[in-house]
């Protein structure tokens, strides 16, 4: 038989309660971790962690390239998919919505992919933490102008993120002796790569993560 | 609409019809349908062009360099090794009396299909000297050249002029070989 409650019971329990959650002693913020805090918490180091070594396997030993070289005709076509470089950072930032979990991210990216033995040796880990540095910008900058949850503001935070690495190792190549347009083509693939990938795909398997359940920190 | 909305509407439209038009220039300077199983070896240092197809190459009438150990460094100073297979480049131009004077007084270049080349033209002395160092590959690793081939010229570091790095020389999707009077 169950337990019948009095109206005042009830009552009491609700006033219990709001005073529960007015009082700056008991009540205490959800989510891992504070938003008043700039420490970061364990699941913050977690995520950083896992995402940056499954980034920097992926990106280390599946050849994306294979995708574009098959039917585009001129060098510097890769950088249409060069965006699952910087999607890492999307992923981690979309799970905890700290700038700071997006260089951590890179940079464990960028030591994986060191040792697994990239030809750029250090460099890479170098790339790394300028792509998670200029995606923090770009996020950075999306919220202050107010589009820092739609999709054009994360597809041109991506952008921002994967548009300096084309041609970063163009220069340090020393590949002036292309043909502009070459250039040109491979500077702009890499922004579309940046808003398509990187912006608007980080963001849907961000969506589809936090829909299966993986905690969020904020 | 909305005016958000018309705005991204246009800015991809001229995104797209800008990489249009270059992607059109890219094909006015550039034939990247040349037949990929052919190599052409041409130019005012040759005493005539000539066009060989892989199964050419690989016939028996010219050097096989097979499994060859080279030392590849890029412009940042890493150094690591490739296992390749190809043809001797030095065999094909003695072969085929390619070339009409001294190899000191000329030098060569390589041209890939999709519009990258190499830095610039080295003195074919170079191969000459080292007919086993400078090869037109076919294989990496054992694995014949797919996407990156069929034809890939590669260069030992070892034979490099001082500020040259390897990686640069290793032109994949070759096409012609330019060979000059320096």
């Amino acid at each position: 038989m169950g337990r019948i409650v009095s109206m005042k019971e009830k009552n009491d329990d609700l006033k219990e309660l709001k005073e529960s959650v007015a009082s700056n002693e008991t009540y205490r913020e959800t989510g891992y971790r504070s938003k008043d805090t700039k420490r970061l918490a364990t699941l913050d180091l977690i995520y950083s962690a896992i995402i940056g070594v499954l980034g920097g396997i992926i990106s280390s030993l599946i050849p994306f390239s294979l995708l574009i070289k098959v039917w585009y005709p001129f060098t510097g076509g890769t950088q249409l998919v060069s965006g699952h470089h910087v999607i890492w950072g999307v992923i981690v930032y979309g799970l905890t919505k700290s700038k700071k979990d997006i260089v951590l991210t890179m940079t464990s990216k960028g030591i994986l992919e060191f040792l697994l033995g990239d030809p750029w040796g250090l460099i890479i880990l170098l790339v790394n933490v300028v792509e998670g540095l200029l995606l923090s910008l770009g996020f950075l900058l999306m919220e202050l102008l107010g589009e820092g949850e739609s999709k054009l503001g994360w597809g041109l935070a991506g952008a921002l993120g994967n548009c300096f690495q084309a041609p970063f190792f163009w220069i340090i190549n020393q590949r002036w002796y292309l043909h502009w347009s070459l250039w040109a083509l491979a500077f702009i693939f890499a922004i579309i790569s940046g808003i398509l990938i990187t912006g608007l795909l980080g963001r849907t398997i961000k969506n589809g993560l936090i829909k299966a359940g993986v905690p969020t920190t904020f | 609409m909305k005016t958000r909305n018309f705005y991204i509407l246009v800015s991809s439209v001229i995104i797209g019809l800008v990489v249009f038009w270059l992607i059109m220039i890219a094909f006015l300077e550039f034939n990247p349908f040349e037949d990929p199983d052919k190599i052409t070896i041409e130019g005012n240092g040759t005493s005539s062009s000539v066009t060989l197809s892989i199964s050419e190459l690989t016939s028996g009438k010219y050097d096989l360099v097979e499994d060859k150990t080279f030392h590849i460094k890029n412009s940042f100073e890493t150094e690591y090794d490739v296992v390749y297979s190809g043809i001797s480049l030095w065999s094909i131009i003695e072969e085929e009396n390619l070339i009409i004077q001294s190899a000191s007084e000329l030098e060569f270049r390589f041209y890939a299909r999709d519009g990258y080349s190499s830095p610039k033209f080295l003195n074919l002395s170079i191969v000459e000297a080292n007919s086993d160092l400078v090869i037109l590959a076919f294989e990496e690793n054992g694995v014949p050249l797919s996407a990156e081939g069929p034809l890939r010229s590669v260069m030992d570091q070892s034979i490099m002029p001082e500020g040259e790095y390897s990686s640069q020389y290793s032109v994949q999707k070759l096409a012609t070989i330019t060979i000059r009077i320096a």
